[in-house]
């Protein structure tokens, strides 16, 4: 019997957990180095801070796009891991994860269009310079929607994820309802003026649900004997 | 023994995926016709300002219409596979495929169209421009929608012209409803040229509309036959010798 358990295919939860540690440290760290440079509704002192520190800055968004390939993996990995719980709703949930990645990693776009703006091209001369801080800041405020954007489609993912973590049977419910609640509030993102009204709570309640998770498998990994099961029940059925 | 190779019966996966297709349809035409129509005024950057800021709220509401149209296009795009790929794995996936890069491209092209309400609210640093400039910015931003959605309309017409063929293909579908995808799908496919998309967009659309409505229809009322449709699923797990 143990042989038999030995040849079956094994969940590789730490790995999973190790990946999402590292999506946490670079996405932290990506933020941290941003973090200070952009003064809300103050173009010029924006534009200024971003100029002057301009290596920290490209780092920081370097930085946040490796942070994006690591969730990307994850989510293939998710995958992966809940193929057996049930195949259909973790495609669906993978395709949610996916293209909420490709809309921030395009978002990005609006991140670096303020140092494109600002770069001192002759032809951008035609516009004075207040205007072309307005611009570079009205870019990066596009960044900020397109990011509410992506934040939709991670909320459908968190639902599903969590829904699937909590019929999984080798994972505890816990981190599953956590995750439901915050898709929930991740949610409020269809109407924008709610998520701004509720976004510390609601990025309180998704930072936890996330951690909690990550934590749990790197640390206790996931049932092996329960994925099994379902792993060879759905490939029965 | 007669094989399954999914829990679920392909019948709840078939009334499911017609009903997010539904709400796709319908979320598209209602943000057009009740919103967009009373709102972007061709041309005329003052008027369409003047009632974006009017109607903000009836703006946003578009914009939430969108995110949910989006939201359910995704869903749809991988039932649809998980319907059709018993017929055909790789047309299948390729279909999939192109669909989710048309909805990657239609979402990111909604950032786009809430966008003017960026430009037009009264934030003190766009102060720099003055109001026509603004105005006129905002009908720019809304143009660049269109043209995205439109990108993303070509990679929707090679996705629905091989969903047709794989329905034209499959024993457990009509196959009219296959042609008439595979003529809606050529009908996108002319948005690869947006000039031809645009100028034939009155005839395309009846074609895809009635193509799009008559696969919903027969969905939610016939499904699909449940005995072929296990066969074909059972016959491709067995050649494929994907037994696990």
């Amino acid at each position: 019997m143990e042989q038999i358990a030995e040849a079956l295919p094994h969940p590789k939860a730490r790995t999973i957990g190790l990946v999402y540690l590292l999506y946490f440290l670079t996405a932290f760290l990506g933020a941290f180095l941003m973090n200070g440079l952009v003064v809300p509704s103050d173009a010029a002192a924006t534009m200024n801070s971003l100029l002057a520190h301009e290596t920290l800055y490209r780092s920081g968004f370097a930085i946040g796009l490796i942070a994006n390939a690591f969730y990307i993996a994850l989510t293939a990995l998710f995958y992966g891991l809940f193929e057996p719980v049930n195949r259909s709703l973790s495609l669906v949930a993978a395709f949610f994860g996916l293209v909420g990645c490709a809309i921030q990693i395009f978002g990005g776009l609006f991140q670096l269009a303020p140092l494109v703006v600002l770069g001192g091209s002759q032809f951008l001369s035609a516009f004075n310079v207040q205007q072309l801080q307005a611009t570079a800041l009205l870019s990066l405020k596009l960044y900020s929607q397109a990011y509410s954007i992506a934040l939709v489609l991670f909320a459908f993912y968190d639902l599903l994820l969590g829904y699937l973590i909590f019929r999984s049977t080798f994972l505890p419910r816990i981190p599953g309802v956590l995750l439901m609640l915050a898709g929930v509030g991740w949610l409020t993102f269809v109407w924008p003026p709610l998520a701004t009204a509720l976004f510390s709570y609601v990025v309180l309640l998704g930072g936890l649900a996330e951690i909690l998770l990550m934590l749990w498998l790197l640390v206790k990994g996931v049932n092996i004997e329960q994925w099994q099961k379902r792993a060879l029940e759905s490939g029965r059925k | 023994m007669k094989g399954r190779a999914t829990g679920l019966s392909p019948q709840i996966y078939a009334r499911f995926a017609a009903l997010l297709y539904l709400i796709v349809i319908a979320a598209g035409i209602i943000v057009q016709m009740g919103i967009n129509e009373r709102i972007v005024v061709d041309g005329d950057a003052a008027a369409t300002a003047a009632n974006i800021l009017a109607r903000k709220d009836l703006f946003q509401l578009g914009f939430t219409v969108y995110l949910i149209e989006m939201t359910c296009q995704i869903a749809q795009t991988a039932i649809f596979y998980i319907l059709l790929k018993p017929v055909n794995r790789n047309v299948a996936l390729l279909a999939l495929v192109f669909s989710l890069v048309g909805c990657t491209i239609k979402t990111l092209s909604r950032l786009f169209y809430i966008a003017p309400l960026l430009v037009l609210g009264d934030s003190n640093y766009l102060s720099v421009f003055n109001v026509d400039q603004l105005q006129a910015l905002a009908l720019l931003l809304l143009n660049v929608n269109n043209q995205a959605a439109g990108v993303a309309l070509a990679f929707f017409g090679i996705s629905t012209f091989l969903n047709g063929y794989l329905i034209f293909q499959s024993a457990f579908l009509p196959r009219f409803l296959g042609i008439l995808s595979m003529l809606g799908g050529l009908g996108w496919l002319t948005f690869i040229y947006p000039p031809l998309g645009n100028q034939l967009f009155l005839y395309i659309l009846p074609v895809a509309l009635v193509g799009s409505l008559s696969q919903i229809v027969w969905l939610l009322a016939k499904g699909v036959n449940v005995e072929n449709w296990n066969q074909a699923s059972y016959m491709q797990t067995s050649t494929a010798g994907e037994y696990r």
